[in-house]
């Protein structure tokens, strides 16, 4: 079986080496670093058993290619992609077409007489190939080994000691040689009608992904506020102060979290325990004796009436001091600053990876029972699917939730609510996801 | 160029999705000190037709992300831009204006040329949707119905985001332009009636405790009091005084200046000793030398050294070779030759109202002038108010050392009651020349519209006509609720003639406080105000419209902190707005400013891109530890801005010289 190349939106598709044209050579680039497109010359003999069949082939093409360019700089319309698989490979692969043109060459009018036409093919594409979209096994104590065509995993929306708000993929499972990223599928399968603000879902796949959990507990200060057992809350409890001015509560690092952290910028979640005050509130990494500051966060306005349970206080480096495996305990402050006397009551502290974290907001009042978030950083669609009906209004931020080959993963996930109130640790996710492992050169 | 991302807020800042078929690029940003994000330039491609739709993103909301999902600025869309081809066309919020005020200035009735305003013009409907964006327009000369016609064009050509046109590319491009939210404070100009009332009119003036007490005050049937020496000179007309100590009763009581020494109050009354001076009965004084010339009609003169003529005379007849005097007193004059060395004195004397009997000095008399204390009553035109400050025109005479203390005073049924609260300013920092001096309470007193207050303005020390105060005051009276009333020494009496007491009351509140309340008024878009270091400097809150909030909280800015620190304003991502003390340096700065000038993090890692951390120090690494140069490290960052396509900061130290000639701004990168 010979290679074969083809030029296709989906519906109509032009290949390069078998109807109405004789692939002579492909020659493949490679982009150069931080280059955004490659260009690939190919050599074609377009032919027809008439002229105009021919020149409808070259039609064909150019079409296709008017479509991407298009789709390039429109960002409308279908993607274009030029696909390729060789005797090798039992799949196609394919990369995006940006653009591309067609030119003839010198001897292209002296052969037209034999219904041919020598031509050469530019495409300028994505500077990566994409295999056949594939399911990623997740496991976590919700379900292990799940099989991709069973249900959905369930993700809890806080982790303790009986609760999991991540799921793990096997080292073994992404394949390729460049970080792809997901499509996720979030489903409410809680049963009823959840009003899910913000979903926060990082990918951690340079921190000990098996070992590193993410989470402190409020509870577990050092100093500050006081611990009250609540069985629905994350670890049983929540920690809590009523006071004005500045509110600081102190908390370890320890070592082998920041071990694991190795200097890598991590997302700082604040799950509130209750609807949290009007004031504002930042974090901060300290050396042990808590008063010299080595980072710190901007502060945020805390509001009783819009906020969502979790407030996202921005990114710290854990620890804050470039790349390495042996760091020692340090400090962590949670600190509040209120105008007028007010509670605090916080169920825990997420910490999740920055350089694969996304966030996505459905524009609706709530998600009923089954539908489905659509997280798809591959085909960069965001819609909820409720009743097998997509929805489009699915705003997003932040990073493709991204896999790297070769590498264990966990994927984490926090959802907040729309309406004020306390994060909601009982409630549950499906998850679903999906990669197409890219490489450079097929 | 990093992976940056835009959230786009409407203008209710409900979160909507920048549409898929748009690619947006964020190119550059900055920040500064004081107000934090300041502007944002975002490059929009795609197709024509659907880039169009920018224009519908004035006033959105805007949030710039970096790759790791940071915000890196925020703020509003001020202005959109389409490449139409040969031409780009675009809406801003620049020259838009939807409550528009013309001032101008015309000649009125009186042929007087006199500044006025028109009242604001205003379109509701199109401020509900863009906010309100006010304009005070000023057109010079011109007539009170051509102003109102202008400003009522200039509310319709601006009321709404005006049409901007530029080179285009011919590119399938977009650029938005954005601003940060702290400029929407320029937006609205603020008012405060409050906080102050004034009656400035002037160019009078009364004395303040003055009282001469002297045995060389004579009395003339002619309704003249006389005094050797130059007291007298600081009277004028209508002056009521209390005459007490003379021997004869009709000379005791209220009298009222009627006319004032003829002679200059620094002409000092004369005295004369010569050996040409001799005496001619009945009723002659002569000098050979000519030298009584300065001698004038009805003075009282004293004559010493003679042997048979000495005492005191009334001056019926001038000349300067021989005068007459009446026949009272020392009358009748004898004959006594010249050659001995004789003397006569002069006096200086008022003519009163009241009628009076010869009498020769020698009584301990006491003239008490009214105005032993000044009061004029007063009451705030609008509001309840706390009065910190009272200001009013004095200034003193002969250098007294007393105080002069001005109370704020209830009103007891029309007239000064209960003292609320003082103050005094030395007799020693006032000037020879009438003007304004502040009079700060010792509290502040809140005064209320329609109550009646009154200023008591008094001395501290010993009435005396050696040295005193006076007061500035408007003859002409120009307003009836000012008018003066004067202590006698035991009743208050209305100053003759009627006049007003020029004053300014004041109010101060503390200098953060006042950036809330214009934050309030004119902050439509800002969510509230954190103040995290209070400034601790009270000063004037009244505001008479004429500037902008930014303006105003610019300027109270600028005043720092009662201990010389600096305040920083900016406005974060929720619309708060925080004004805190600038951070002091430490050798743990926020910052480095590496070998290439890059920005670095504090543990030598890359500042993440797209951040502006204005506001911060960043110390420079590997800088020689040279004491000559600390002041290059930790460095202030007073602005810093970041270019997305070039991936670099450029950034601005505080203090850098302004000077144009100087490169005060390092680019990086």
């Amino acid at each position: 079986m010979a290679h074969a190349f083809a030029v296709t939106d989906g519906t109509t598709t032009f290949n390069l080496s078998t109807t109405n044209a004789l692939l002579v050579n492909y020659a493949m680039g490679t982009a150069m670093p931080g280059e955004e497109t490659v260009v690939d010359t190919v050599d074609l003999l377009i032919y027809g058993t008439t002229a105009s069949l021919m020149q409808a082939a070259y039609r064909s093409l150019t079409a296709l290619l008017d479509g991407a360019k298009r789709r390039s700089e429109w960002g409308q319309g279908v993607k274009v992609y030029v696909t390729a698989q060789l005797d090798s490979d039992g799949s196609a692969w394919r990369s995006e077409i940006r653009t591309g043109r067609i030119e003839l060459t010198e001897a292209s009018l002296a052969v037209w007489a034999n219904l041919e036409m020598e031509c050469t093919l530019y495409i300028e594409r994505v500077p990566f190939w994409e295999g056949i979209v594939t399911e990623l096994t997740l496991t976590n104590r919700n379900g292990t080994d799940i099989d991709p065509s069973d249900a959905f995993i369930t993700v809890n929306n806080c982790d303790d000691a009986d609760q999991d708000n991540f799921a793990d993929i096997g080292s073994a499972e992404v394949t390729g040689d460049l970080p792809a990223p997901l499509s996720l599928q979030l489903e409410n399968n809680n049963g009823a009608s959840r009003s899910w603000g913000d979903f926060w879902i990082a990918s951690n796949a340079f921190n000990d992904p098996a070992n590193f959990t993410g989470v402190i507990e409020a509870e577990a200060r050092t100093s500050g506020g006081t611990v009250t057992a609540s069985a629905g809350l994350s670890g049983g409890n929540y920690n809590t102060q009523t006071a004005s001015g500045t509110i600081t509560w102190y908390y370890d690092l320890p070592a082998a979290m920041m071990v694991d952290c190795a200097g890598y910028l991590f997302r700082v979640l604040c799950c509130f325990a209750a609807t949290q005050p009007d004031g504002f509130m930042r974090c901060r990494v300290t050396v042990n004796n808590g008063a010299t500051v080595l980072a710190q966060t901007e502060e945020v306005a805390l509001s009783a009436t819009l906020n969502q349970g979790v407030v996202d206080l921005g990114t710290l480096p854990l620890p804050p001091a470039g790349y390495a495996t042996t760091f020692g305990v340090l400090e962590f402050q949670l600190v509040f600053r209120l105008a007028t006397s007010q509670a605090v009551s916080v169920d825990w502290i997420q910490f999740l990876p920055a350089y694969a974290c996304r966030v996505a907001y459905p524009h609706i009042s709530a998600m009923v029972s089954g539908a489905i978030l659509v997280v798809d950083d591959i085909e960069e669609q965001y819609f909820l699917r409720v009743s097998s009906v997509d929805y489009a209004g699915t705003l997003v931020r932040g990073q493709p939730v991204m896999v790297w080959p070769g590498r264990a993963h966990r994927l984490h996930f926090v959802v907040s609510r729309k309406t004020a109130g306390a994060v909601v640790p009982a409630d549950t996710l499906g998850v679903k996801a999906w990669y197409r492992p890219r490489r450079t050169h097929i | 160029m990093g992976d940056f991302t835009v959230e786009l807020f409407d203008r209710a800042y409900g979160r909507v999705g920048v549409p898929e078929t748009m690619r947006v690029r964020p190119l550059r940003w900055g920040a500064t000190a004081r107000g934090g994000p300041d502007f944002a330039e975002i490059e929009i491609t795609g197709e024509r037709a659907v880039l169009w739709r920018c224009l519908q993103w004035l006033r959105y909301t805007l949030h710039i992300r970096n790759e790791f999902g940071d915000l890196v600025w925020w703020g509003y869309v001020h202005e959109a831009i389409v490449d139409a081809g040969g031409a780009a066309l675009g809406l801003s919020l620049e020259t838009m204006h939807n409550k528009v005020t013309v001032i101008y200035s015309h000649v009125d009735a009186n042929g007087e040329s006199t500044d006025a305003e028109t009242a604001a013009a205003q379109n509701t409907t199109v401020q509900g949707e863009w906010g309100i964006k006010e304009l005070r327009h000023s057109a010079g000369d011109t007539t009170p119905t051509a102003a109102e016609k202008l400003r009522d064009t200039l509310l319709n050509w601006q009321q709404s985001p005006t049409p901007i046109a530029e080179q285009g590319q011919n590119a399938e491009v977009a650029t938005l332009r954005c601003r940060g939210w702290y400029e929407t404070l320029a937006w609205r100009y603020y008012a405060d009636a409050t906080g102050r009332q004034t009656y400035e009119t002037g160019g009078g003036e009364q004395l303040l405790g003055w009282v001469l007490s002297s045995t060389l005050i004579g009395f003339t049937a002619n309704k003249r009091i006389h005094h050797q020496g130059r007291s007298l000179g600081a009277l004028r007309v209508g002056d009521g005084m209390v005459v007490s100590g003379a021997s004869d009763g009709t000379n005791n009581g209220t009298k009222t200046v009627r006319e004032a020494p003829g002679m200059p109050e620094d002409d000092e009354p004369r005295t004369y000793t010569g050996t040409d001076i001799g005496f001619e009965p009945m009723d002659d004084i002569v000098s050979l030398e000519r030298q009584l010339g300065f001698l004038q009609m009805d003075d009282m003169i004293e004559v010493s050294g003679t042997v048979d003529n000495n005492g005191w005379y009334w001056v019926d007849k001038t000349g300067a070779r021989n005068i007459a005097v009446v026949d009272t007193f020392a009358y009748p004059i004898v004959t006594e030759g010249n050659g001995d060395s004789f003397t006569i004195k002069q006096s200086m004397n008022i003519r009163v109202d009241e009628a009076l009997v010869n009498d020769t000095p020698g009584d301990s008399v006491v003239m008490t002038l009214h105005g032993q204390q000044i009061a004029c009553k007063w009451t705030p035109a609008s509001g309840a108010w706390p009065v910190d400050e009272i200001l009013i025109q004095v200034c003193k005479r002969n250098g007294p050392t007393d105080n002069v203390k001005v109370e704020l005073c209830a009103d007891n049924a029309g007239a000064p009651g209960t003292v609320l609260a003082d103050a005094t300013v030395a007799g020693t920092a006032l000037y020879e020349e009438m003007d304004w001096h502040t009079f700060t309470l010792s509290a502040p007193v809140t005064c209320t519209a329609l109550t009646w207050y009154w200023i008591v303005i008094s001395r501290t020390g010993t009435a005396t006509s050696a040295n005193y105060y006076a007061v500035g005051m408007d003859d002409d009276a120009g307003d009836a609720a000012a008018e003066v009333q004067l202590y006698t020494g035991s009743a208050w009496v209305a100053r003759e003639p009627v006049s007003d007491l020029p004053y300014q009351v004041w109010g101060l509140r503390e200098n953060t406080d006042q950036i809330e309340d214009i934050v309030t008024a004119c902050g439509q878009f800002i969510a509230g105000t954190d103040v995290q270091t209070t400034s601790s400097i009270r000063t004037r809150y009244y505001r008479d419209g004429t500037t902008t909030g930014a303006d105003e909280i610019d300027a109270l800015l600028d005043q720092g902190t009662s201990t010389g620190g600096r305040l920083l304003a900016w406005v974060d991502a929720a619309r708060w707005l925080h004004i805190a003390a600038e951070p002091t340096a430490s050798s743990s700065s926020d910052l480095l400013i590496g070998r290439t000038g890059r920005l670095l993090r504090a543990d030598g890692q890359a500042v993440a891109r797209g951040l502006v951390p204005a506001g911060k120090w960043a110390a420079v690494q590997d800088l020689p530890p040279i004491g000559a140069l600390a002041p290059l490290s930790p460095l202030f960052l007073e602005r810093v801005e970041y270019d997305a396509e070039a991936d670099s900061w450029g950034w601005e130290p505080r203090g850098a010289p302004s000077l144009d000639t100087m490169p005060t701004r390092i680019v990086n990168g």
